[in-house]
């Protein structure tokens, strides 16, 4: 049986690669491939949690259930088959740890006033809220759509439905939040 | 001019940036006589904005914490090393305590008993005296805190018990 990967030691050298298969025997461009694959997941995966050791453990546990019933190549079927899975996950997973506070990761001017960063971030909050609440379908659609960059295409392979029914529940999260969000996009409605 | 529902329904192309150019021309029109649509558009603008934003932040996150950090495994040569010279050193220090003594012993062997004082030759304020059948012994040591050492070289009388003690060199014991 081979042995499962460990991808949350990164000292020691697997010896498989991601997909269970001999790590000796994995092509480095495969290797670089897997890597890829496995850095996309993880922020696809802080992109809904905001918390990189639950979106690290999510992560794992899809590569382990690919290792057990998934694909064994890296095409694009196996591409959506893992987005699918870690979406799946994500949703399901009963919130470990808090989402990080935002102030130290959003992008404000070098010379913004000190409270600049922390009014932004508030903001920012409000919108990350606003998304959490959406319905999951919504949410999924607009989470790959617009902060994962994913074409219509991609995203109906992930979510198993038809490019119109994605294009409609992308439809629905945005117009859903401009009406929350109201005429200041960092108020919420009540 | 189209009604506001049907300008509103094309806004995700729009916001795409994949509109139909002859729909994108009437939406820019739409926009510039209906100021509600316009503030509406205005809001979904906005908040695609923040959320590529709020993308580049998640990005940061995740490439901040999954920076490979160096194998932090224990590693026990280190510490083997450590050990092996706290022990070196604690050895060395205990000779160098002990080495008074051992000249004691040294010169108790050497000197045997003698009788009388042996004089200043051994050393200023040093003598080597044999009372009460007691041995005096100069230390050649570098520990400041034993100058001379008494020892009992022979059997003691009833009621006698063997000593040390520290003290200047011309100091007989009592």
């Amino acid at each position: 049986m081979a042995r499962r990967p460990n991808l949350m030691n990164r000292g020691v050298k697997p010896q498989t690669d991601l997909l269970g298969r001999p790590a000796s025997q994995t092509d480095p461009a495969e290797a670089a491939a897997l890597d890829d694959m496995r850095q996309r997941l993880l922020r696809f995966a802080v992109r809904i949690l905001w918390n990189f050791q639950d979106a690290e453990e999510i992560v794992q546990e899809a590569f382990k259930l690919a290792l057990a019933s998934g694909p064994t190549g890296l095409d694009r079927r196996a591409d959506s088959w893992m987005f699918r899975t870690v979406t799946n996950l994500a949703l399901n997973l009963r919130r470990r740890r808090k989402p990080e506070p935002l102030a130290e990761w959003i992008d404000v001017p070098q010379n913004a006033p000190p409270d600049m960063r922390l009014r932004r971030a508030e903001q920012l909050e409000t919108l990350r809220g606003a998304v959490a609440d959406l319905p999951e379908r919504q949410r999924t659609a607009l989470i790959l759509r617009t902060l994962q960059q994913m074409s219509y295409a991609d995203i109906a392979d992930i979510m198993q439905l038809s490019i119109p029914a994605v294009r409609a529940h992308v439809h629905f999260a945005r117009t859903r939040l401009a009406e929350r969000l109201g005429a200041n996009p960092s108020e919420r409605q009540p | 001019m189209r009604p506001c529902d049907d300008i509103r329904a094309a806004c995700n192309d729009w916001l795409d940036g994949t509109a139909d150019p002859s729909i994108e021309a009437d939406i820019d029109a739409h926009l510039a006589a209906c100021e509600d649509c316009a503030q509406y558009f205005g809001r979904l603008r906005t908040i695609e904005d923040n959320l590529a934003i709020l993308g580049r932040a998640a990005d940061r996150l995740a490439d901040a914490a999954g920076t490979p950090t160096p194998n932090k495994r224990l590693t026990w040569r280190p510490l083997i090393a450590v050990a092996a010279v706290l022990m070196f050193g604690f050895v060395a220090l205990l000779r160098h305590q002990n080495r008074g003594l051992e000249d004691i012993h040294q010169l108790a062997e050497n000197t045997g008993t003698a009788d009388g004082d042996v004089g200043s030759d051994q050393g200023p304020g040093f003598h080597i005296t044999v009372p009460d059948g007691r041995l005096a012994l100069p230390i050649e040591s570098d520990n400041p805190r034993i100058h001379i050492v008494w020892l009992y070289h022979e059997t003691l009388p009833p009621g006698e018990t063997a000593g040390e003690s520290t003290g200047d060199a011309a100091t007989q014991p009592g």
